[in-house]
């Protein structure tokens, strides 16, 4: 025996004479048992020429007759080329002769570009031609400016003395000393400074060095 | 007008008819008589001929399907408006991409495809911002055997009139998920079999059998006034 909810939705092949025989004659026997079936049939069918009324909704006027023609116009209109950035913004600007301007914007980049180029390559030769002696270690290789501030494995203790702040400033017994190590020296390889000092660490009490 | 301009207006004309795959602005001149043959022709032919260039002949399938497609998607939307762009926009889907129309299923079947999925996309995109925009009613519903029987059981609801009628099934309808609306407007407005639907929908007929039964359910909850 079938189950009510397979029978109802099989009503529509039923009414349209879809089924073989044997569901056919299945599905009528249980309807002639089943009353909750026999009434879902019912308004399942009123239902239908209930909805059925829609059909009678129609665009009015002559909708139909000018369809054609409004989609060639459609069509029309998403075959052509969408217009690009600049032309929008010239046509929201109303600026007239957008093509030539679309040729003219590009060139104006390409010059604009090259102008700044070199504009900055003449500002930079200057301003390197004009900087002290200071600043001229700025442009020294690490390795050289590295060499000057940080003493070398087989530097003598002099060396190092020389390197280190006057004596007034000397920290007493206990606190940190710090070998001044130029800031842009830093980024240059050896990265580590104490790695090339055969002597006890920057770091280390001052009364632990003797020279 | 500039070297520049007549450049750009040349370069323009050729980037149209690269677009249109060379095809689309040429219209053949023809005369009645062809016009009335290509009337006759199967979809594949016209396919055919729309393939190699003759737009006519698409205007032919147009013509034919616009009026099923069009009743379509405005039982979906419930909007004139939406519905016309949608139908429009179906077939110039359909003529861009007629190259990939593979003719596995008829003409009628695909474009159907396109404009059922557009119009559900559509919908799900406008989620809870329904506007109705109804056609009128035609004066043939006074002769509709389905009509007159519906009515022949008066209450004072059913007086209320068609007008209301009209609302209340539009209403109820916008009501049901796409795809439920979908099937219960190819199946019970359009009359399309179980199987053409499961083509359309690209589902199995088991699936539109399942959606059919569910959204009627929902229906009778929705319209019990008028059953």
């Amino acid at each position: 025996m079938m189950e009510c909810s397979k029978i109802q939705s099989r009503f529509d092949d039923l009414a349209e004479n879809r089924l073989p025989e044997t569901v056919r004659s299945e599905i009528q026997r249980h309807l002639a048992e089943c009353t909750d079936c026999r009434v879902a049939q019912h308004r399942g069918l009123r239902l239908q020429r209930l909805i059925a009324v829609k059909r009678h909704e129609q665009p009015g006027g002559n909708y139909f007759e000018s369809f054609l023609d409004d989609f060639h116009r459609r069509l029309a209109t998403e075959l052509a080329p969408r217009p690009g950035l600049v032309e929008r913004v010239c046509q929201r600007l109303h600026i007239q002769h957008v093509p030539v301007m679309r040729y003219g914007f590009a060139q104006a980049m390409g010059v604009a570009v090259a102008v700044a180029m070199i504009c900055r390559g003449l500002i930079a030769t200057d301003w390197i031609a004009n900087r002290g002696s200071e600043d001229r270690a700025f442009l020294e290789s690490p390795h050289t400016v590295l060499a000057r501030a940080v003493p070398s494995p087989h530097s003598t203790p002099r060396t190092i003395a020389s390197l280190l702040p006057p004596t007034s400033e000397i920290p007493p017994a206990g606190s940190a000393l710090i070998i001044p190590v130029p800031a842009h020296a830093v980024s240059g390889t050896p990265r580590y400074v104490l790695d090339h000092i055969s002597v006890t660490p920057a770091s280390y009490e001052v009364a632990s060095i003797h020279f | 007008m500039t070297v520049l301009g007549k450049l750009s207006e040349k370069l323009r004309t050729v980037t149209t008819e690269r677009r249109s795959g060379g095809a689309a602005p040429v219209q053949p001149v023809r005369d009645n008589e062809q016009e009335v043959a290509l009337q006759h022709e199967e979809d594949e032919a016209l396919v055919a001929r729309t393939r190699r260039g003759d737009s006519t002949a698409f205007d032919v399938l147009v013509q034919r399907y616009k009026e099923r497609l069009y009743a379509t998607v405005y039982h979906m939307t419930s909007n004139h408006e939406d519905a016309n762009d949608l139908v429009q926009d179906a077939f110039i889907k359909a003529y861009k991409s007629i190259n990939s129309f593979k003719g596995q299923s008829s003409f009628y079947t695909w474009i159907y495809r396109i404009a059922v999925n557009r119009t559900i996309n559509h919908l799900k995109r406008r989620k809870n911002r329904n506007h109705f925009s109804l056609d009128d009613i035609d004066s043939n519903i006074q002769a509709d055997p389905d009509f007159v029987e519906l009515m022949s059981h008066v209450t004072p609801r059913r007086e209320a009139g068609l007008t209301e009628l009209q609302a209340k099934l539009n209403e109820a309808l916008q009501k049901l998920s796409e795809p439920h609306r979908a099937v219960v407007v190819m199946h019970d407005v359009q009359g399309m079999t179980h199987a053409d639907i499961a083509r359309v929908m690209k589902c199995s007929e088991g699936t539109v059998r399942s959606r059919l039964f569910y959204a009627r359910q929902q229906l009778q909850g929705l319209l019990s006034d008028y059953l």
